[in-house]
């Protein structure tokens, strides 16, 4: 059995289907391998999962999952994975979340929760330093996401983190998120969707173990070393400081704001949303996840009963959602776009897809290939901020015109015909985030090849690598990155440069760790990622060794969606973005394609399938995974 | 030659520098505005007086419009300074 330093050893399997509730344990060769994180949740959705379950179905499977250093001082490291078959993609589903939680299931003596089949009445999950049951949550059913977090904090002795869904996800809402708080949220893949179909309303743990670190003293040399040097780094004291919200005027400036459903890159209203980034109407406070003192989260204290505070506080809007409800729908009003936000944190929905999806709509309008009666009476066009509440209202009600958009993009453009596809913003039906590739071609490699569909954090983008110097090459020379890299170009320098920021990026998600407290986005140098890895466990780790473990992590969500049935085909970004934006030139289809294939036999996959190959999957030794 | 730019009444002539995106965090003393005299010095000059690492720098805009790094300053000018734009 595993000596239990870093890691418990100890995942909870949890089947609401029987009610039964059990764990079971792994090794550190177990550990080594996967790691944690997107690794575990890679593992279990394989070993769990049958093929071509409905991803709404009782078969499909639920997993949370923590890094080794998650309850540990580590800041940035106590983010948890969550992973089903999505809703959206109907492939591998993953998304992450920071805040408490992950550090209380740690404290709380596990590593990860496994959750099968699906419960006749809604339940919660309450883990309580190492026991764990089943509570009925017919009361909370119905309830918003930080009402209900409230509801079952009164129930439980020592204050718990709670995840859980809204009223969204109980309505299977395709794009519902789920929860930690008022302001982390599992955004992507329709995983509050999941969680619904399973009748699950929430998970609150509490823990009071301290996580066993092999040492100590090597552990706090990194944590000491991050507290005393994060504002010297630009990217840290920028979060710090403005929070993603400050992002909007660079990304103007750099004709890279997705506006009007990505039909173009600068917006003539950024100025109102760049208020969300800077000091506004209202006082804010920086907020921040386990041990971490970027604190990047901010929150407004709203006094005037604009918008629901919790304690007095609403939550800032992140970058994504400032862009998706402002800049992409053409709305400059930045109240709206607050609203928008803690109305869908309430709700549980994924304020990047239900922003998309609304601009989806707005464009169907104006190309007359909808007609119908909410639309009218709301008059849903670009820049009309007043029906942007009532439509995600109707969304998640599921009523009128909302049960459509309920469906996405993707799903909802298919119904509607008429070549209304070419307006779904989307890859492999999830929805895109609000980062334009035009502008950084690696961007839209990841968003093609993300195996949960378009993201914008499979990688670190490419202007932190444009000139020699800069601050990505400085900080990336030990992963092989030496050169600039045009950030147009998508040459065999670019498709190196994309795979070894990938694998690192899956590396981090299987550490459980935040882009925004390691290089080359934020402060903690490769090196030191290694160090607190030994540190934390007492393995005599290497970077490679890490390196692998990402490259496990995502050859095993690509085998998921091989074993679904699908794999090239869908590495598609929407043709819209081989359109200029007006300011800088669509990308070349025919150079894309050849990125991404190049990708695959860079990757040990197959140049036309995109499956990985079997000698691929053996040298990662997943011999077991067909 | 180390030309001086001066108005017609003999002022020096002013810039505006606005570091943002953070990179206030590198300048010696933490500021995110700087007036400098525009003594007909590249951007690149400046931002070399003001001991920001050059490298850094991914965008340039003078008075809202894209610039490189080699542009000479002019009274008046706004000059904004951003680091690489990244996810988030």
């Amino acid at each position: 059995m595993n000596a239990g330093y870093g890691y418990t050893g100890k995942i909870l399997l949890v089947d609401l289907s029987s009610g039964t509730i059990a764990s079971e344990t792994h090794d550190d060769v177990f550990y080594r391998t996967y790691l944690g994180g997107k690794g575990l949740v890679g593992y279990y959705l394989l070993r769990e999962v049958p093929p071509r379950v409905d991803p709404l179905g009782p078969k499909n499977v639920l997993v949370f999952a923590t890094g080794v250093l998650a309850g540990t001082n580590m800041p940035g490291f106590s983010r948890v994975v969550i992973g089903a078959k999505s809703p959206l993609t109907d492939g591998y589903g993953e998304s992450e979340v920071g805040g408490s939680w992950g550090a209380e299931l740690k404290r709380a003596g596990f590593d990860a929760i496994v959750i099968k089949g699906a419960s006749s009445k809604p339940v919660y999950l309450e883990i309580v330093d190492g026991s764990a049951r089943l509570v009925d949550a017919s009361e909370l059913w119905g309830l918003s996401t930080s009402d209900a977090e409230a509801e079952i904090a009164r129930r439980v002795p020592k204050k718990p983190a709670v995840m859980s869904i809204g009223p969204a996800g109980e309505r299977l809402v395709k794009f519902a998120c789920i929860m930690q708080g008022d302001r982390n949220a599992a955004g992507r893949g329709g995983l509050g969707a999941v969680m619904g179909s399973k009748k699950l309303k929430a998970i609150a743990v509490s823990g009071s173990t301290k996580v066993k670190v092999k040492n100590p003293d090597g552990l706090s040399k990194v944590t000491s070393w991050f507290a005393q040097n994060f504002l010297k780094n630009a990217p840290s004291v920028a979060l710090h400081e403005g929070g993603t919200a400050g992002l909007i005027p660079g990304l103007q400036a750099a004709s890279m704001l997705p506006t009007k459903n990505f039909s173009r890159g600068r917006f003539d209203g950024w100025e109102g949303l760049a208020k969300l980034g800077q000091k506004w109407l209202y006082e804010t406070k920086g907020r921040g996840c386990w041990a971490c003192p970027i604190r990047c989260k901010r929150t407004f204290e709203v006094k005037d009963g604009s918008v629901k505070t919790i304690n007095g506080m609403a939550a800032c809007p992140e970058y994504e959602t400032v862009a998706s409800f402002g800049s992409n729908l053409c709305i400059d009003d930045p109240l709206t776009v607050l609203k928008a936000n803690v109305y869908c944190n309430e709700m549980g929905l994924d304020t990047i897809s239900a922003g998309v999806t609304i601009a989806f709509a707005m464009e169907c309008v104006e190309k007359g290939l909808i007609d119908d009666g909410d639309l009218r009476r709301l008059e849903v066009k670009f820049g009309n901020a007043s029906c942007v509440l009532p439509l995600l209202e109707l969304i998640t009600d599921r009523k009128g015109i909302g049960d459509l958009l309920a469906e996405g993009s993707m799903r909802a453009a298919s119904r509607i015909g008429m070549g209304a596809e070419v307006f779904a913003m989307h890859v492999k039906g999830q929805e895109l985030p609000m980062h334009d590739p035009r502008g950084k071609t690696g961007v839209g490699m990841g968003y093609a090849l993300a195996d949960y569909g378009a993201d914008h954090m499979t990688a670190a983008h490419d202007p932190l690598f444009a000139k020699a110097g800069s601050y990505g090459l400085q900080t990336c020379a030990p992963l092989g990155l030496l050169e600039p890299v045009d950030p147009l170009s998508l040459n065999a320098d670019k498709v190196r440069l994309y795979l070894y920021l990938e694998m690192w990026w899956d590396a981090l998600k299987c550490l459980g760790a935040c882009f925004f407290c390691v290089v080359p986005r934020g402060l903690l140098p490769v090196p030191m990622v290694v160090e607190a890895v030994a540190a934390g466990t007492g393995w005599d780790v290497s970077l490679w060794e890490i390196m692998k473990a990402g490259e496990r992590a995502g050859c095993m969500a690509r085998a998921f969606n091989t074993r679904e049935g699908y794999g090239a085909e869908r590495d598609q970004i929407p043709a819209r973005l081989f359109e200029s934006n007006g300011n800088y030139p669509g990308i070349s289809k025919e150079r894309f394609d050849a990125a991404i294939r190049q990708y695959y036999k860079m990757r040990g996959w197959d140049p036309v399938s995109g499956a990985p190959s079997r000698a691929k999957l053996d040298e990662l030794g997943l011999y077991w995974v067909s | 030659m180390n030309r001086v730019f001066r108005s017609l009444k003999g002022e020096e002539m002013k810039a505006i520098v606005r570091l943002m995106g953070g990179l206030h965090a590198l300048e010696p003393h933490g500021r995110n505005e700087v007036t400098v005299t525009a003594e007909g010095l590249t951007i690149q000059r400046v931002l070399e007086r003001l001991s920001l690492p050059v490298n850094y720098v991914y965008l340039v805009l003078v008075n809202g419009g894209t610039a490189a790094i080699e542009h000479v300053l002019r009274d008046g000018d706004t000059v904004e300074v951003y680091p690489p734009i990244c996810g988030g």
